[in-house]
């Protein structure tokens, strides 16, 4: 049986109030799965305690910033129990060349036509794989070994998918610039 | 140092790319009244409760950890030094080297022993295959063996003993049957190997009996049965 740990009686009580602020919003965020009851209460528990093991990078005075922590955690954490039981391998991604995802000129098109939310576009399209180490890295601020023990994947694994993920996102990016 | 730059506005960009779509992605999430209105199952309160209520202090935990890492080397230590004191003594190290010596044997070794001690009168052929005659026999009473030898070579060889005895064979050249000679149980030692025969190994009475050939089985229980 997995057991909470905390370091001071105030890391708990934190833990005690950012789980009674969000027990159901990590409960509702599971319901978007199809998921049976017990792997909810499996997963639940989980994910707690990745949280209590993260008490220093949740702020409580921010409910939507936190928020959007935990159902990223959540999210990203049932997404990838799914995956780990359809056994499904990743998708071998064809070679994607250097050439083609020069930043400068990514950049450029960027910062010229401002255009931010075409780069979540196409985060947004990415494979659940990739997004998943973008999101727990820029969102739930975790190192690359963090990702790896969350996602129970090797560290370089994580390395490799953030690295197709970048490639990935210059090479779509780059596309769109041509057009 | 220009492509450092660049690669810090790219993670910035990507950062704050993840963040937006991230933000897109909760969009359709219900308002947090609506979430608090959700009624969570028994079950899973019950199971979050459970939670809660077992948790540790990670000084307490490491400290538990250590301790029970010193303890566990100390009884090792403790158990090394008693056992090593102990093989001092010729009586425990008889003990030891009888009880390896034992579990050896069990595992590379048949054993059978006849509860047997008192003496019997000699024993006849009652039946010999075609072709087989005597060629060797000794009978004193507590040890006796005959031999019956073919034209080819072929033997029949029988020892019985009128007292306390244990047969020992490697197991691994033999397949072991339990067999019947009229109301007497015996054992069979299929050879699997042609440079060793076949063995039957019986009690009848006050005797033992131990029946060697290259022979079949039923040849062989054949002749035991008809030993007089």
């Amino acid at each position: 049986m997995l057991i909470l740990v905390f370091d001071t009686p105030e890391d708990r009580d934190k833990f005690i109030r950012i789980y009674e602020t969000y027990e159901k919003t990590i409960y509702y965020t599971l319901c978007r799965y199809n998921l049976d009851s017990y792997t909810k209460e499996d997963l639940s528990q989980d994910i707690n305690i990745i949280l209590a093991e993260h008490l220093d990078d949740i702020d409580l005075n921010d409910y939507h910033k936190t928020r959007n922590y935990i159902i990223t955690i959540t999210r990203n954490y049932c997404l990838n129990y799914l995956r780990s039981k359809s056994r499904h391998p990743e998708d071998f991604l064809e070679d994607i060349s250097e050439s083609q995802t020069k930043l400068e000129d990514i950049l450029d098109s960027l910062i010229i036509k401002e255009q931010l939310h075409q780069l979540a576009e196409e985060v947004h399209k990415l494979d659940d794989i990739y997004k998943s180490v973008l999101e727990l890295k820029y969102i739930a601020g975790f190192s690359n070994d963090e990702i790896a023990s969350v996602l129970k994947i090797k560290k370089k694994t994580v390395e490799m998918r953030l690295y197709r993920a970048n490639l990935l996102l210059r090479k779509n990016l780059k596309g769109q610039g041509d057009v | 140092m220009y492509k450092d730059l660049e690669n810090e506005i790219w993670e910035s960009l990507l950062r704050a790319a993840v963040i937006e779509n991230s933000l897109n992605e909760i969009k359709d999430y219900p308002s947090e009244q609506e979430i608090n209105r959700i009624v969570l199952p028994e079950h899973y309160k019950l199971r979050m409760r459970r939670m809660l209520k077992h948790y540790r202090y990670r000084k307490y935990a490491k400290l538990s950890l250590r301790y029970g890492k010193k303890i566990a080397s100390v009884i090792l230590l403790i158990m090394g030094f008693s056992f090593t004191l102990l093989l001092s003594f010729a009586e425990v190290r008889a003990a030891c080297e009888s009880v390896i010596i034992e579990i050896y044997d069990r595992y590379i070794r048949y054993s059978y022993t006849s509860d047997l001690s008192l003496e019997n009168s000699p024993i006849h052929f009652g039946y010999v295959p075609e072709g087989y005659s005597m060629v060797e026999a000794s009978f004193n009473g507590i040890d006796n063996y005959v031999i019956y030898q073919n034209a080819y070579g072929d033997t029949i060889e029988l020892n019985y003993k009128t007292k306390k005895n244990t047969f020992l064979v490697d197991n691994e050249h033999y397949l072991i049957h339990e067999i019947h000679i009229g109301n007497d149980k015996g054992t069979f030692l299929e050879s699997l190997d042609n440079r060793f025969p076949n063995i039957l190994i019986w009690n009848a009475e006050n005797d033992y009996f131990q029946l060697k050939s290259t022979l079949e089985k039923e040849e062989m229980l054949k002749i035991a049965k008809n030993l007089k």
